[in-house]
């Protein structure tokens, strides 16, 4: 770069900087560094070669004239603290620092308090990270606080939505009947609209433009998107029209569907979508990112004809109504009650006892949250307090060390208050510092604490970090900072001047000991309590990932095939439909052996059906059917007890046979053997026998912590449904089958979507979900004091050990050695712990008891993990002390006798 | 109204000034002392009233091919302070002087140079 580019660059730069200079001085200040730093390059380029010197090179020079510019800044920055450019003549000239400007003197202290901070960088390190954890947990829990009760809803004038459920009896029971809302929603007067929702996700298959998928729907009154003042994007919202009987069939579609499926394309408004099998009108798209109760890819309205909403007895729909403007929930409450009353009176043998219950809306996404929230935030102010109380310590650590210095400042004038001004600006700083890095620690906690109460279902609270949570972190830093550094201050800045002249370094004993052993304790209990609780379910984690589910998962690519009731009305057509794809899969490359069922051994629990032996009606047993194909047991590794499996050549019309499971058989024939006996199957009205063939072993039928439950598989040809999975073994990596999948399916009937592609494997993993989630947060909570013990017994310690370091240096002087000395210090910080473990012991006996609802497989007072985790916290302790015994044992005799 | 703190850079920026260093990182050099010391106290004692800045002259600078540079002079109250300052901190004297190297021998006290001509 020649020095004329360099030269235009620094003259680019001080514009962009000259912001930070006062507006009236800005001009000048320009100028003034222009000046100043051309000259500054020309002086070292001209200066640069005495002989055989080439002076510092181009590089460096660049580099130092950048530097510069920093100056440059600092300088535009100090600008704005002067005050003012006037001139006063006889003015006194006092060095008091009274007279300092307020503003400057508190810069000065913060100036001062970094160099004393980098001065003792391993204390300023640890008192950041210990305060960090506090504002961390602090900022985590704000965000979600604010999230959940105070960031406004995603609707305008949310305040004035609310929800509408039924009572019966004035017990609570959410839902609402079709015809019931139809008369609220035309007789109120206190509601600007009231709409219903259907508060079930819907499937429908779409089969437009490409290959089938099944897409998620909703249903809702043609009003819900003027109650939540809501316009589509493009094309027009729903009319009253569009939800009479008879009325054409349209759709609204939200805007990632539109874009993915769609492309995007505007023309396409007015044409029509098939959806499972029937055209619907496309009228319009949604604002990207609309939601209500849930994302739904298509929003369909709700009509009088469809989903029985026209009866009195089916109560199936959710109320989101928009109070007229003043109207306040009590007078909207009592105009729904009249209606309530009249509807009793018309509808006895229906709606007998039965009311309407508004609530606001937001008070009903959050109701479910509450409790778990005030809990959660009696615990994150715990750790916070925690964290203050260490900080404290860590500063009163550091007291004697200072005290001579604080002395020598008080001797030469400075007044008591501004040393506690500078002690509290050094907490505060490092408080601040512990504060940004609290904002990352908190964003992330943020997301695990939504994550595990599973509010991101609600879909209006995700993570944030606003200007608010901004503002929290840094209000509580300063929070922290004060709260941790006020006792210190005042103690610090407390210094008598003859006394602290005298004993220079040594400090005397304060008050905060029994405090600060007592904080240590109570956190090495509460860790303690904790670590054991995370150990028990970590334990459970870990046997229930060893346990034999029954069938073996591995290599299994499942996926769901559902075939549209219309075109396969009857069991003949469903049973050649899925014949047929069993066959065409198996010829798929990469296919080792494929299967079909009509439940997955996880994630699909099915319903309850009643069975029991033949002419034992009164031992009616519960059962779980599953249509299976003949290959099912064999594709899941399923051992074969007793008797056959199901064959191809079970047909509709050979007899009705069934397989039971070892459970079942146990069950349903405790005394017997159950070959060749006959099952009878309550199948809604109708008793089916079917004759039992063979009993295959039990496998978990839904969560692998449930213990098996009685099967019955029939065969898939005697009992097909719309929809099956195919479990295939393949050995090539499952998504590589996918297209292959797809292609088959498409060949067959491009009506037929496959969905839900994924590893049995995978299936069986997120079926864990929850329980992982749980013992993840469970640890951190459990870490998080156990790291805040360790760093209060290290601030008690270090305080004791810098209190007493003359004390150890004439014992060592005396004679004493090193481990003497080592000794004292470790028994010290030995003891606190000891006292920690066994009162936190106690209360772990008594505490996870409460956990014993999570275990699997491990009892609540499981020995090994108690020794395990008392191991743990004695090795953290020993690492916690390992410093201040250090600094013990290298205290110097000669230095001690010199102090004398 | 700001009265400037008498410190010892303080002193040593205004005896700088009155040996005719009047340039910012000429004072720098002078004094040995780091730039950010060196401009905060440039500021506060100009707001004090203590010094007094001026462009040299458009000509001067353009022969150079370069910006004008700001330089700074003692007003009476600078040379009070400056004064009092060499009563408190003695070493002032001897710190700043030709050749800019502390404990150089400044006793007798050279002649301001001349200020800058102006336009």
């Amino acid at each position: 770069m020649s020095d004329s580019t360099l030269l235009g660059v620094v003259r680019v730069l001080l514009r962009i900087l000259s912001p930070l200079a006062p507006p009236e001085l800005r001009d000048r200040w320009v100028r003034e560094w222009e000046g100043e730093l051309t000259h500054w390059l020309r002086k070292h380029k001209s200066e640069r070669r005495p002989a055989g010197n080439p002076g510092p090179r181009a590089p460096t020079l660049h580099f130092r004239m950048f530097w510069q510019l920093t100056t440059a800044g600092r300088d535009a920055v100090h600008l704005r603290f002067l005050p003012g450019p006037r001139v006063s003549e006889n003015r006194e000239l006092s060095p008091r620092s009274k007279d300092v400007p307020m503003l400057r003197s508190i810069l000065q202290d913060v100036r001062f308090s970094f160099r004393t901070i980098r001065s003792a960088p391993w204390y300023s390190l640890v008192t950041v990270l210990t305060l960090t954890l506090g504002v961390g947990a602090g900022v985590a829990m704000f965000g979600v606080l604010h999230s959940v009760f105070i960031r406004p809803l995603p609707y305008p004038e949310s305040t004035q939505l609310v929800v509408g459920r039924a009572t019966f009896e004035g017990e609570l029971n959410p839902w609402v009947a079709g015809a019931d809302y139809y008369d609220y929603r035309d007789e109120s007067d206190v509601f600007q609209e009231l709409a219903a929702v259907l508060p079930f996700p819907v499937e429908v298959t779409v089969s437009e433009e490409g290959e089938a998928e099944r897409i998620s729907g909703t249903v809702v009154s043609p009003n819900l998107l003027p109650a939540l003042r809501t316009p589509p994007v493009l094309g027009r919202s729903f009319r009253s029209e569009d939800g009479l009987e008879g009325a054409e069939d349209v759709v609204l579609l939200s805007h990632g569907f539109w874009q993915r499926r769609l492309g995007g394309d505007a023309q396409v408004m007015g044409k029509a979508l098939t959806m499972d099998g029937d055209p619907f009108t496309v009228v319009g798209v949604l604002p990207p990112d609309f939601f209500f109760l849930r994302k739904a890819d298509v929003w369909i309205p709700m009509r009088p004809d469809r989903l029985a909403a026209a009866a009195r007895d089916r109560h199936s729909w959710y109320l989101l109504g928009r109070m007229k403007d003043g109207t306040t929930l009590e007078q909207a409450q009592a105009g729904v009650d009249v209606i309530s009353s009249r509807l009793q009176e018309a509808y006895p043998e229906t709606n007998q006892n039965k009311g309407l219950l508004l609530t606001g809306l937001r008070q009903v996404l959050t109701e479910d949250y509450r409790t778990t929230l005030w809990i959660l935030t009696g615990a994150v102010v715990l750790v916070l307090l925690i964290a203050c109380g260490n900080g404290a310590g860590i500063l009163l650590a550091r007291a004697p060390a200072r005290r001579f210095e604080l002395t020598i400042r008080a001797a030469m004038g400075a007044p008591k208050g501004r040393l506690v001004r500078q002690l509290l600006a050094e907490s505060v700083g490092l408080a601040l510092a512990g504060g940004a890095l609290g904002l990352l620690l908190g964003t992330w906690f943020q997301a695990v604490i939504l994550r595990y109460l599973g509010m991101e279902g609600l879909g209006y609270v995700e993570p944030e970090t606003s200007p608010v949570t901004l503002a929290a972190a840094l209000g509580l830093s300063l929070l922290t900072g004060f709260l941790a550094g006020a006792y210190p201050a005042v103690q610090g800045a407390g210094v008598s001047l003859t006394e602290g002249l005298k004993t220079g370094n040594r400090g005397r004993e304060d008050g905060g000991t029994t405090f600060r052993n007592g904080l240590v304790v109570s956190q090495v209990a509460l860790s303690l309590v904790l670590l054991t609780a995370s150990g028990l379910l970590v334990r459970s984690l870990s046997n229930l990932r060893t346990l034999d589910p029954g069938f073996n998962p591995s290599g299994v690519l499942t996926a769901d095939v559902r075939i549209p009731n219309a075109r396969y009305p009857d069991s003949p057509s469903r049973t050649q439909f899925f014949s047929d794809l069993l066959e065409r899969v198996r010829g798929v490359a990469g296919v080792d052996a494929a299967a079909l069922t009509s439940h997955l051994p996880i994630g699909d629990f099915g319903n309850v059906f009643r069975a029991n032996a033949q002419g034992r009606p009164e031992e009616r047993e519960r059962v779980f059917l599953r249509s299976v194909s003949p290959t099912y047991f064999e594709s899941l590794r399923i051992p074969i007890i007793s008797g056959r499996v199901v064959m191809d050549e079970d047909r509709l019309a050979s007899p009705s046979v069934a397989v039971l499971s070892q459970t079942g058989a146990l069950r349903l024939f405790p005394d017997e053997d159950p070959l060749g006996r006959v099952v009878e199957l309550q199948l809604f009205d109708t008793v089916t026998p079917l004759t039992v063939i063979g009993v295959v072993g039990d496998v978990r039928l839904s969560r692998l912590e449930e213990e098996p439950e009685a099967a019955l598989y029939l065969p898939f040809t005697q009992r097909a449904t719309t929809v099956m999975r195919l479990a295939i073994q393949t050995r090539i990596p499952p998504s590589s089958l996918a297209d292959g999948l797809r292609e088959t399916l498409r060949e067959m009937d491009p009506d037929v979507p496959l969905s839900r592609l994924a590893t049995l494997e995978s299936l069986v993993w997120s079926s864990m979900a929850e329980r992982r989630i749980a013992t993840l947060s469970l640890t951190l909570l459990a870490i998080l004091p156990l790291l805040l013990a360790s760093v209060g017994l290290f601030a008690v310690l270090a305080y004791h050990v810098s209190r007493r370091r003359h004390e150890m240096g004439v014992r060592m002087a005396l004679g004493a050695d090193v481990t003497h000395v080592g000794g004292l210090v470790l028994s010290q910080g030995l003891r606190l712990v000891t006292v920690g473990v066994v009162v936190g012991l106690g209360g772990a006996v008594a505490g996870t008891r409460l956990l014993q609802g999570m275990l699997f497989d491990v009892a609540a007072l499981d020995p090994s993990t108690f020794i395990a985790v008392t191991g743990t916290v004695f090795v953290i302790a020993l690492l916690a002390c390992a410093v201040p015994v250090w600094r013990a044992v290298r205290s110097d005799p000669r230095v001690a006798l010199q102090a004398e | 109204m700001a009265k400037p703190n008498l410190t010892f850079p303080s002193g040593l920026v205004l005896h700088a000034i009155s040996q005719g260093y009047r340039y910012g990182f000429d004072i720098m050099d002078a004094t040995g002392l780091p730039s950010g010391t060196i401009y905060p106290a440039l500021r506060r004692l100009e707001a004090a009233g203590c010094l007094r800045s001026d462009w040299e002259s458009a000509e001067e600078a353009d022969a150079e091919r370069r910006p004008p540079r700001c330089y700074y002079g003692l007003t009476p109250a600078g040379e009070a302070l400056l004064e009092q300052a060499i009563r408190r901190f003695p070493a002032i004297r001897l710190s700043v002087g030709p050749g800019s190297t502390l404990g150089g021998s400044t006793e007798s006290s050279p002649e301001p140079s001349p200020e800058p001509g102006r336009a």
